[in-house]
C-alpha cells in the first residue's frame, strides 16, 4: 500500500478573479468581500476522477481541507487534524506535521506558492510532493502542469523523483513595487518524464540528472584552486560541490569555502565583502533558477552589484544541469547596477558535466 | 502503437533488398569478406560521387562518431549544438579538452561561428539538425571553420536526401573535413545500421580497420539498396510532400511549426503534457523537455494513415 496525504487550501486561488495578488492572510477576507468563490474543490476532483491505481490509502486533512472530495470516491482513508471555520496557513503546516509523523509515502497538496512554501517548511526534501495548482501566484515550478499529469504522477508513483523549487514573491522588493520572485527551496516530486522516453531515447538526459550534478561537482573539485575564497550561491547542485569537500553547506545560503574549508556560513554582503578583501583572490560559483534563468540578483542578493564588481566576470563559475540550464533560452541578472550588468551580459560557459559546458547567453 | 518519435523511414527498403538479404543469409556461418566490402565502398562512391578512398563505412552513424571521438577528441574542445543526438560523445569527456555545446534559440537557431574560430576543436554538426530541422552553418561559415585554427569539421548530413544541401565537394579541397551518411532514412534500413564517412585526406588510413564489424546480410542490403535509387527517390519524395502536409495541418491546429529539411518537423505546442496524452493514444513522439525548451517536440514523419491518427489525436486534445 502507498499512504497518500492530501491537504487542500480551500481558500487558494480565490483571490485571481477578483484582482488580488494572493489569498495569503488577510488577502482572504478582502476575496470574500469582493465575491471571490472557492476554485480548489474542481481542481482536485479532477485529479482524483483520473487516478486508477488501487493500493493507495488516504490520509487527508479534514472537512474541505481534504476529506470532503475523498467521500465522493471509494477510496480507503483516515481523516486527520482539526480546523476552524476559516483555515490558516498554520492548519496547512500542523496538518503536514501529523502526516509525517505518522508516515505517508507521499503528500498531495492543492494551493499556490504560498500554500508550497507551508508545505516546503515541514517536509523540507524528505518526503516527495505533488502539487496541484490552484493558486493566484504560481512562480513554483513544482506544480504539475494539469490534472492529467498530476494523476499519472499518483499512478506511476515509484522510486524516481526530480526536485522542484519552490518560489514566491519576494516581499522586500514588492514594497519596492518591483514584481520578483524569489526562491524559498526545493522539494521532490515523482519524476514522469521518464516515461516519455522513446526506444530511441530521445530525451534520457533527465534520467541522468543527479548522476550529472555529481559530475559537475567532481569537476569543479579537480580544477579548484588553492590560496582562492569561493562564494558558493544557493541550490542543490553547489551542495553537492561543498558535500564532495565533506563540508555541510546550506542550501538556500551563501558561504565560502578557503582551501577546503568552510570560512563563512550563511553570510551577507558585508562578510562577503570582508572575506574577499582578508583572502585577496575570489571566485563565485553559481547555478542559475530554473525556469527563469537568474544568476544574480534573485535569490541570492547576498552576492551584490559590488561583490560582482570586485570579482570580476571571469571568476564567475556558472555550474547547471543540461536538463536545468537546457531549458532557458538565456541566463538572467537584475543586480540593480546597470554597470554591472552590462559587464557581466554576453556570452558565459556554464559547467553541465565533467569536462562538459554549454555556451549561453546572459541578459539583463 | 505509431511511432513517431525515432526519424525512421514510415515506408519499407526497396523490394530488391529482401532478396539480397536473403542470399546473405546463406552464409550466415562465413564471415564478410574483402570482396564484399569493396563491393560496398564502390557503390557508395559511386552513389556519392567521390574517389573510394573517400569511403569509410562502419555499423552506425554513433560507432562513426565514436571512432572519431576516440581517435581525434584528445586534447581538442569537442563542440556541438545543443540540441543534438550524439550519443557517443558523453565519452570525449575523459579524453577531450572540454565538450562545449551551443544552444540553439528560436526562432532563428542562429549560432555565431566566429567564436568557434581558432580554436583546436573538433566541431560536429549534424545537417540538417535534429531536433530543429534546419541547416545551422552555411558554406561560408563552414569554410571559415575549415580554415582556421587546428579545427577538424564532421558534418552528419543523415538527413541529406531530404535536404538536398551537402558540403561533399568541399571534401577533396579540406582534408580536415569528413561527412557522415547513412542509409537508415531515405533507403530504410535503419533495422540495418550502414553508415559512412565521406573522409577528407587527413581522416583517411587513421582508423583501425571497422568496415568487417558490418555484418553480412546488411552489406548485401545497402548495396542492392544503392543501386534502387530511384525506389529512395520516390520514397524521399513521399515523405517530403507528407511532411509539409503534416505541416499545413499542424499549424491549422494552432501549433508553431519550423520549417523543415529533413524527415521530421519541430513543433511549439501549448497543449499541456502533449506527449504523454499521445503516448496514451498509443502514438510517440519525441519530448524535448528533458534536454532543451519546454512545450517543443520533434515529431517523425510517418504515412499517410499515421499522420492522420496523429492529426485527428491532436483536434481532440485541443478541444
Amino acid at each position: 500500500m502507498v499512504t497518500v496525504g492530501l491537504i487542500v487550501n480551500p481558500v487558494a486561488g480565490m483571490g485571481g478573479v477578483v484582482g488580488l495578488k494572493g489569498t495569503d492572510g488577510e488577502m482572504y477576507r478582502r476575496a470574500l468581500d469582493l465575491g471571490a468563490q472557492p476554485v480548489t474543490a474542481a481542481r482536485i476532483k479532477d485529479v482524483l476522477s483520473l487516478i486508477t491505481r488501487k493500493d493507495l490509502r488516504f490520509l487527508a486533512a479534514k472537512g474541505i481541507m481534504g476529506e470532503d472530495y475523498l467521500k465522493e470516491y471509494s477510496f480507503d482513508y483516515v481523516a486527520i487534524g482539526r480546523i476552524g471555520n476559516e483555515t490558516t496557513a498554520e492548519d496547512t503546516k500542523e496538518i503536514a506535521r501529523q502526516m509525517i509523523a505518522r508516515g505517508i509515502d507521499l503528500l498531495i497538496f492543492v494551493g499556490g506558492d504560498g500554500t508550497a512554501r507551508d508545505i516546503l517548511d515541514v517536509v523540507g526534501m524528505d518526503t516527495p510532493v505533488i502539487a496541484i495548482p490552484s493558486g493566484v501566484k504560481m512562480f513554483s515550478s513544482v506544480f504539475a502542469l494539469s490534472a492529467h499529469a498530476a494523476a499519472e504522477m499518483i499512478n506511476t508513483y515509484g522510486d524516481r523523483f526530480t526536485e522542484k523549487e519552490v518560489l514566491d514573491i519576494d516581499e522586500e522588493a514588492f514594497r519596492d513595487n518591483r514584481l520578483v520572485s524569489k526562491l524559498y527551496g526545493y522539494v521532490k516530486v515523482p519524476d514522469i518524464e521518464h516515461l516519455l522516453q522513446s526506444k530511441k531515447a530521445a530525451s534520457n538526459v533527465k534520467a541522468e540528472t543527479e548522476e550529472k550534478k555529481h559530475e559537475v561537482a567532481e569537476y569543479i573539485v579537480k580544477n579548484i584552486e588553492s590560496n582562492v575564497v569561493y562564494i558558493l550561491g544557493p541550490g542543490t547542485t553547489i551542495k553537492a560541490i561543498a558535500e564532495l569537500f565533506g563540508v555541510a553547506k546550506t542550501l538556500l545560503g551563501v558561504d565560502a569555502l578557503f582551501d577546503g574549508k568552510l570560512v563563512g556560513i550563511d553570510i551577507g554582503e558585508k562578510e562577503i565583502l570582508a572575506l574577499i578583501e582578508k583572502y585577496g583572490r575570489a571566485k563565485i560559483i553559481v547555478t542559475p533558477i530554473g525556469g527563469n534563468g537568474f544568476i544574480f540578483g534573485r535569490g541570492s542578493k547576498q552576492i551584490s552589484a559590488e561583490v560582482l564588481r570586485l570579482v570580476g566576470k571571469e571568476n564567475i563559475i556558472v555550474v547547471s544541469t543540461l536538463y536545468k540550464v537546457g531549458a532557458l533560452e538565456c541566463l538572467r541578472i537584475d543586480t540593480g547596477d546597470y554597470e554591472v550588468d552590462k559587464i557581466l551580459c554576453g556570452k558565459i560557459n556554464v559547467v553541465i558535466g565533467y569536462n562538459e559546458e554549454i555556451v549561453m547567453e546572459v541578459r539583463y | 502503437m505509431i511511432d513517431l518519435s525515432s526519424n525512421e523511414n514510415p515506408y519499407p527498403p526497396s523490394p530488391m533488398v529482401y532478396s539480397a538479404v536473403a542470399l546473405g543469409l546463406n552464409q550466415l556461418n562465413r564471415y564478410i569478406g574483402a570482396e564484399e566490402i569493396a563491393m560496398l565502398r564502390k557503390a557508395l562512391a559511386d552513389y556519392c560521387e567521390v574517389s573510394e578512398e573517400c569511403i569509410i563505412a562502419g555499423p552506425g552513424t554513433d560507432f562513426l562518431i565514436e571512432k572519431i571521438v576516440g581517435c581525434f577528441a584528445m586534447g581538442r574542445d569537442v563542440i556541438i549544438l545543443n540540441p543534438s543526438f550524439f550519443k557517443a560523445i558523453d565519452r570525449a569527456k575523459h579524453i577531450a579538452r572540454r565538450i562545449k555545446r551551443l544552444q540553439l534559440i528560436p526562432p532563428s537557431f542562429r549560432v555565431e561561428w566566429d567564436s568557434v574560430l581558432g580554436t583546436s576543436a573538433l566541431v560536429i554538426i549534424d545537417h540538417p539538425n535534429n531536433p530543429t530541422g534546419k541547416c545551422i552553418i552555411n558554406r561560408t561559415q563552414l569554410i571559415g571553420l575549415l580554415e582556421s585554427g587546428n579545427s577538424l569539421v564532421i558534418i552528419d548530413e543523415a538527413c541529406f536526401e531530404f535536404s538536398g544541401e551537402t558540403f561533399v565537394d568541399l571534401v577533396e579541397d579540406y582534408p580536415n573535413l569528413a561527412i557522415i551518411r547513412t542509409l537508415d532514412k531515405a533507403f530504410a534500413l535503419a533495422g540495418l545500421k550502414v553508415s559512412y564517412l565521406i573522409a577528407g585526406k587527413f581522416f583517411q588510413n587513421k582508423f583501425s580497420s571497422f568496415e568487417w564489424l558490418i555484418n553480412r546480410p546488411a552489406c548485401a542490403a545497402a548495396v542492392i539498396a544503392l543501386e534502387d535509387k530511384a525506389y529512395a527517390k520516390n520514397s524521399v519524395d513521399r515523405i517530403v510532400h507528407e511532411r509539409e502536409r503534416m505541416r499545413y495541418k499542424l499549424e491549422e491546429l494552432g501549433m508553431d511549426v519550423a520549417p523543415s529539411q529533413a524527415n521530421f518537423l519541430l513543433v511549439n505546442s501549448t497543449i499541456p503534457d502533449l506527449a504523454l496524452e499521445l503516448r496514451k493514444k498509443d502514438i510517440l513522439i519525441g519530448d524535448l523537455s528533458g534536454m532543451w525548451l519546454s512545450d517543443y517536440y520533434r515529431i517523425s514523419v510517418g504515412n499517410r494513415e499515421e499522420i492522420n491518427a496523429l492529426i485527428k489525436a491532436i483536434e481532440k486534445l485541443s478541444n
